[in-house]
């Protein structure tokens, strides 16, 4: 019989007991390494006189740790194929090249997710504990950073997008993913900069006052006018295209690039 | 089985490592793909096995493009490399792990061929030595029951006496159904195993035939002294007399002798390769 040459969940299950027979060590350290450190910083406010009272003063290390942790995570999550023995064993095994990537997708979205967020709170737990012990009050547990009214949500689709493009990255870079991707991040960022420079300098002339006074492709600040300076701004309808683009598009699309990228992958 | 179309490759721009190469491989025969040093056998295999793509022409292995790297395709092949990665786990997990992807793996095969090689079953594969490793990876290559078999050098790193326990091991592997084709560069690792030989220089390859009609029409001997008056295509001189390839005129039956073959293609190419036009 045929077999499904893109998904097959018998095979999809064969492959991420293969995955985590391969890599639960070093899965487990970084667990370990992430509580170790999500605990250290407040651990040293605790020791100190600045001692967290709140739970939003520890809430950046939260965001500190999503976000570096997650991003180095999913950098690193092809590098076997920066190996010539590993990557030749990784594109050998029969397993379609959905399969892989699936797995990996799921192991550094969902696992990093759950993984972390139960080692952020029963650190929480301890540093609760400990603050107690201390200074016989518990943190006062303001959760209002995780409302997802007042743009806070806003944060994890930005995590979205990073994975996104640091999943692109780690299959497109063969060493030094994460640092390769920064770079790549900072270097689209200037280009979608002078971009935006031509564009404004093409339709207001060189009248506008300082590179920070625009938002790209949303906003223009320019000298003149009866005030001295204008400020032009694009449709609502353009703006809401954007955040929809940037909320639901940006990061599949880039997801997809990723697998074709693998799809592409030699040793 | 195998069926290379016009394949072009590089891996640099204007340094071609093959050019408009095509080769044709059937079930059934244990092809030894021979080559100096650099003239792509690696990258011949790693062609076969889709991780990497042709520049121009086609790869197909049983209908299969092998770029695609399907996995009805990946499931009917198995590449023993000659550089590999195993994990820090046991023999049994590794099976464990691995099997499943193959339908045809024989799980009491794989323990009878490393009874073969004298390994013991229940130790952590990161163990063992480099060459324990390769008997546990030949072996597991064997039991998947892949159709097609790939191994670079996989006598790299062996001692002697597994050597000849690998020599049989294979022989008694192959069926009409595989095809395996082991690339070495230690052409006499092979003597008594290979039915057919592939050479490949100079981009392309330059000699294909089964070992039976090699030794139809050359007559492999070791003579004491030259003599002018024999039909002689190549001689290699050493202490024990000089080793000399001759056209077979009288249908004398004589043993291969590879290596001796091998320098003769390479350094004498055309009278030889005009006796199997």
């Amino acid at each position: 019989m045929q077999p499904n040459n893109v998904l097959d969940f018998r095979r999809l299950g064969y492959y991420f007991q293969y995955h985590m027979l391969a890599s639960w060590k070093p899965y487990l350290l970084g667990a370990f390494s992430i509580f170790g450190l999500l605990m250290l910083i407040p651990a040293f406010m605790l020791l100190t006189d600045n001692a967290p009272r709140h739970l939003s003063e520890v809430v950046g290390v939260y965001y500190f740790g999503l976000f570096f942790g997650g991003l180095l995570f999913t950098s690193m999550a092809f590098n076997d194929l920066s190996n010539k023995e590993k990557g030749s064993q990784f594109l050998m095994l029969p397993a379609s090249h959905f399969e892989k990537f699936f797995t990996i997708f799921l192991v550094t979205t969902v696992g990093y997710l759950l993984v972390y967020h139960i080692a952020s709170y029963s650190a929480l737990l301890l540093l609760n504990r400990a603050s107690i012990v201390r200074h016989q009050a518990g943190l006062l547990m303001d959760w209002e950073f995780l409302d997802l009214q007042d743009g806070h949500i806003y944060i994890y689709f930005a995590y979205i997008f990073l994975h996104a493009v640091f999943l692109l990255g780690a299959v497109s870079f063969v060493r030094l993913a994460f640092i390769k991707t920064l770079v790549a991040i900072l270097l689209c960022i200037g280009g979608f900069y002078l971009v935006n420079t031509l564009f404004v300098w093409i339709l207001f002339g060189r009248n506008t006052p300082t590179p920070f006074q625009n938002v790209p492709f949303i906003l223009v600040g320019t000298f003149g006018g009866k005030f001295k300076t204008d400020v032009f701004i694009i449709s609502e309808r353009m703006i809401d295209s954007y955040v929809f683009i940037a909320k639901y598009v940006l990061a599949p699309v880039l997801w997809t690039v990723a697998y074709f990228r693998l799809k592409d992958k030699e040793i | 089985m195998i069926n290379i179309q016009s394949l072009k490759f590089s891996y640099r721009p204007n340094r071609p490592l093959f050019e408009d190469l095509s080769l044709h491989l059937e079930a059934g025969h244990i092809y030894g793909l021979l080559g100096k040093n650099g003239a792509g056998k690696s990258t011949l295999l790693k062609q076969i096995a889709g991780l990497l793509f042709p520049d121009g022409g086609t790869c197909e292995v049983m209908g299969h493009k092998t770029a695609k790297r399907q996995p009805s395709f990946l499931r009917e092949i198995f590449l023993v490399p000659e550089e590999f990665f195993l994990p820090k786990i046991s023999i049994r997990s590794y099976v464990a792990a691995n099997a499943p992807f193959y339908p045809r793996f024989d799980e009491q095969a794989f323990y009878s061929y490393l009874k073969e090689f004298a390994i013991p079953q229940d130790q952590q594969l990161t163990n063992m030595s480099y060459g324990q490793k390769k008997k546990v990876i030949i072996s597991f290559a064997l039991a998947t029951n892949t159709k097609v078999l790939i191994m670079d050098e996989p006598t790299n790193g062996l001692d002697i006496p597994s050597k000849s326990q690998f020599r049989k091991v294979m022989a008694a592997a192959v069926t009409d159904d595989k095809c395996m084709v082991i690339s070495t560069h230690q052409v006499r690792d092979l003597d008594n195993l290979i039915d057919s030989i592939v050479i490949i220089d100079d981009h392309k390859i330059i000699f294909h035939q089964d070992v039976g009609t090699v030794t139809d029409k050359l007559s492999f001997k070791l003579l004491a002294q030259l003599d002018d008056r024999l039909p002689i295509l190549y001689a290699d001189s050493s202490l024990r007399g000089h080793s000399v390839i001759l056209k077979n005129e009288n249908m004398e039956q004589s043993k291969i002798d590879m290596e001796l073959l091998f320098n003769a293609i390479l350094s004498n190419r055309q009278p030889i390769q005009e006796l199997f036009n």
